[in-house]
């Protein structure tokens, strides 16, 4: 999934998860957290934009969640279970839990949300995530059950993002009065100003949340936000670019929370137009590029190396870094064999406003002149690039990113080669095979095993030079405490508390 | 008059024609950019026509036009609100940020351009020049930040950004304007500053400034009587450009001071081609030019009788 706002962050899985330590948490207080975009509504089925969930995701519930490690766990769904053949899942729903308008959410309000989802008049974005829903059935108040048109591998992790939260249909208009289940409830919203919350005290988890108030306030300029964080106007920002981390570490009343996040960044390459749509040239473009070279250069080490299109905290991912390792030679060796041995011209675009994105474009630029390729670099502001790259595929190459999903199937489909995702028009009739087989399959070893395949099949055709899993900074105040990162684009203020102020 | 009047309708529609028009042949799907890129052929068909886009756009301009004659602005696509509710949401930022920079611009160039020029070549007038080089140089975003870091960060006197209104706190709302207002006033200042010396200058060394010495005015009844107003004129003129450019929604301050004006508001509309909102605001704000070089011209004539408004 394109990363519209990178806000992406997971515990690393192999060692401890990224949490500030828990002290005994303080009730009350007000908390301020810079973000950088104003959210585009506060309706969570009409909207997929990152930023918009990070404030979301506290006025609202799904039925399962997402914990720091990617597991699916209890939300407002206490228990599930589904049928041997895949087809039917039966969600059991907490009792007494209350919407902020005072009624009390049952099941009908489970099949209502869904069928609002679908319902084309909602115009909601991921409406197709939830398209393998048959019908709902509501044995009972707390019972939910859904049917599925095919058994969907995916199926139980769709239901942990935000786009699947549970709402009260009644409500005309969640986009700017929403209600929810969610811990903390809507006190205003001044569009590019701030949104802010105040705490829930019906809240399904007894003692959560702590805080009384919070406040997102829209800062778009990181300068500014920075400064507003050292001088305590904010306690939280969300994002602190990578050139700023160094300097930030050293100051005493501002902590770091750093975990890899779950995304890639890519310099996509067109399969199906020259130079690119011959293997060797895309292979000889990874022999030509130092990945850690173009993390050092391009985002100050800040980002892990990756070999196909899998970041590194994935239960999935299967280690390809050194398929193609740094070597020029090759690279021009490869170039000859493909009948470009006086190398070639070729437009790199970089979509506007991505800094990261552009800077990997400008270092890549610069390894490719070594082995004889003339790059010419090309901006596209971002509603051009998804017209004319992502729809259009009217490009050589580009940078970009992808954001990770709890389930490799969503993140990995779009190679399938009818898929209207497939900007990079790959085509392999094993690759299709495979994706077709995991999307069904119910067993975890076997998925794995498949996934495994699909990550070499990517490798080994070099469809795109896959650089790094870069890795995601919140800065904060010391005094706030009970921060949990995510896999999922979401800011959980629900554990947070502030020492002090 | 009339004729004036006549060439500002006459702007104010081939203003209105050419940004519908450009917006119609620019890359970029509204539709595509509201329901994101996995969105089925149907339900964006679905979408342009409830949009009203799969009408011929000859029909829609008439449309569009004809309801702006009567108010209505039309609805915002992605805010799902009318653009003149949105407008005049945002204009109190706008203006009070606009209406500040403006006095700090013109309570400093005034005295600034008058010294300047009376005491020309002398060690405080290369200063000036000095002074409003660097003004003319300097970005005002960076000034913004720099003012930032020293005021904001520093010396904890006023916060790094974001607006509070007037009736919830005045002294708040204050304390939350000077420094953009300051970045963009001193900008504007280095400009006026400049103008006014070079335009007093000219007037100084007219004929009938000697004659008026020479009948023995005092100094400053010369100075303010018979050179200032005259003098006035290219500045009014510049004052104008200055005032639309500020009203216009000085989009980077607002950026770096996190202030929700119309420019921020234009720009996002930009990116999510929410063209509804975007021709809305590119007429209200033409309007505002138009409106503002209207009062400059009427300003000619007072103080130049010379100058006739036919």
């Amino acid at each position: 999934m394109l990363i519209a706002t990178l806000f992406l962050i997971l515990a690393l899985s192999c060692a401890r998860p990224a949490e500030t330590p828990q002290a005994k948490p303080v009730k009350g207080g007000t908390l301020v957290v810079a973000i950088s975009a104003n959210p585009d509504g506060l309706d969570p089925h009409k909207t997929v934009a990152a930023v918009t969930f990070e404030v979301v995701k506290n006025l609202y519930d799904t039925l399962v969640e997402s914990d720091t490690l990617g597991n699916i766990v209890p939300g407002l769904a206490e228990k599930w279970e589904a049928s041997p053949d895949g087809l039917r899942w039966t969600f059991y729903l907490r009792k007494g839990v209350k919407f902020h308008n005072g009624r009390e959410m049952t099941s009908a309000d489970v099949k209502a949300s869904f069928e609002r989802i679908l319902n084309p008049e909602t115009k909601a974005p991921r409406a197709k995530d939830y398209a393998v829903i048959q019908n709902i059935e509501t044995p009972d108040n707390y019972t939910v059950v859904f049917h599925l048109k095919e058994p969907q591998a995916a199926f139980l992790s769709n239901l942990a993002y935000g786009w699947a939260s549970i709402v009260p249909v009644e409500e005309k208009d969640l986009r700017n009065r929403p209600v929810g289940t969610g811990p903390f409830r809507f006190v205003e919203w001044v569009p590019d100003s701030h949104v802010k919350l105040e705490r829930f005290p019906d809240y399904f988890i007894k003692g959560q949340p702590y805080l009384d108030t919070v406040i997102f306030k829209i800062m778009p300029d990181p300068a500014a936000k920075l400064a507003a964080l050292k001088a305590g106007e904010v306690d939280v920002v969300d994002q602190v670019p990578p050139q700023e981390v160094e300097e930030l570490k050293k100051n005493p009343e501002i902590k770091l929370v750093q975990a890899p996040s779950n995304g890639i960044y890519i310099m996509a390459l067109n399969n199906a137009r020259p130079p690119f749509d011959k293997k060797e040239v895309r292979q000889a473009i990874s022999y030509a590029v130092d990945k850690r070279g173009v993390i050092e250069a391009a985002q100050w080490g800040q980002g892990a190396p990756i070999g196909s299109h899998m970041p590194p905290v994935s239960p999935f991912y299967v280690d390809l870094t050194d398929k193609y390792p740094y070597s020029p030679d090759k690279a021009r060796e490869l170039l000859a064999q493909a009948g470009y041995s006086e190398g070639f011209e070729v437009t790199l675009i970089m979509p506007q406003p991505y800094d990261f994105h552009i800077r990997n474009c400008e270092v890549i630029a610069d390894y490719l002149k070594k082995i004889g390729i003339k790059v010419k670099l090309e901006t596209y502001e971002w509603g051009t690039w998804l017209e004319k790259v992502y729809k259009g595929r009217d490009y050589q190459a580009t940078c970009i990113g992808h954001t990770g999903r709890l389930d490799p199937d969503p993140f990995l489909n779009r190679y399938v080669s009818d898929s209207k995702e497939n900007y990079m028009n790959y085509n392999n009739p094993r690759y299709d095979e495979i994706m077709r087989q995991a999307a069904v399959a119910t067993d975890f070893q076997k998925r794995k095993e498949l996934y495994a395949e699909a990550q070499r099949l990517l490798a080994e055709d070099a469809v795109a030079l896959y650089l790094m899993a870069p890795l995601w900074t919140v800065g904060m105040r010391k005094e706030v405490e009970g921060w949990k990162i995510y896999p999922v684009d979401i800011f959980d203020l629900r554990t947070v508390y502030k020492t002090s102020g | 008059m009339l004729r004036r009047l006549i060439s500002l309708v006459i702007v104010l529609w081939l203003v209105s024609f050419l940004t519908f028009f450009l917006l119609q042949v620019i890359p970029g799907d509204p539709a595509q950019l509201i329901l994101g890129i996995e969105a089925s052929p149907e339900a964006l068909e679905s979408l342009r026509a409830h949009l009203g886009l799969d009408k011929p756009w000859p029909l829609r301009y008439v449309a569009w036009v004809t309801d702006m004659l009567r108010g209505n602005m039309g609805m915002s696509i992605r805010l799902e609100r009318p653009v003149s509710a949105l407008i005049v949401e945002r204009l109190p930022v706008t203006l009070s940020l606009a209406f500040t920079a403006m006095f700090i611009a013109l309570i400093i160039s005034f005295p600034a351009g008058i010294f300047s020029a009376l005491k020309w070549n002398s060690p405080l007038d290369y200063f000036l020049l000095f002074v409003t080089q660097l003004g003319i140089a300097i970005p005002s975003f960076w000034m913004g930040i720099l003012l930032i870091l020293i005021f904001s960060l520093y010396f904890r006197l006023f916060p790094t950004g974001g607006f509070v209104s007037w009736w919830e706190n005045p002294l708040e709302a204050f304390r939350h304007l000077v420094l953009p207002s300051v970045s963009l006033g001193l900008v504007a200042a280095a400009f006026l500053t400049r103008m006014l010396r070079s335009s007093m200058l000219e007037v100084l060394n007219q004929a009938y400034i000697t004659a008026a010495k020479a009948k023995g005015l005092m100094s400053y009844q010369v100075i303010f009587r018979h050179a200032l107003k005259n003098a006035l004129i290219p500045v009014i003129t510049l004052a104008g450009i200055q005032w639309s450019f500020l009203m216009g929604g000085s989009i980077v301050i607002e950026q770096v001071f996190a202030l929700p004006g119309l420019g921020r508001l234009l720009l996002s509309a930009v990116y999510t081609r929410d063209i509804p909102l975007i021709q809305g605001l590119v007429m209200f704000i033409t309007t505002v030019v138009v409106v503002s070089n209207f009062i400059v011209d009427l300003l000619y004539a007072y103080l130049d009788p010379r100058i006739r408004l036919e």
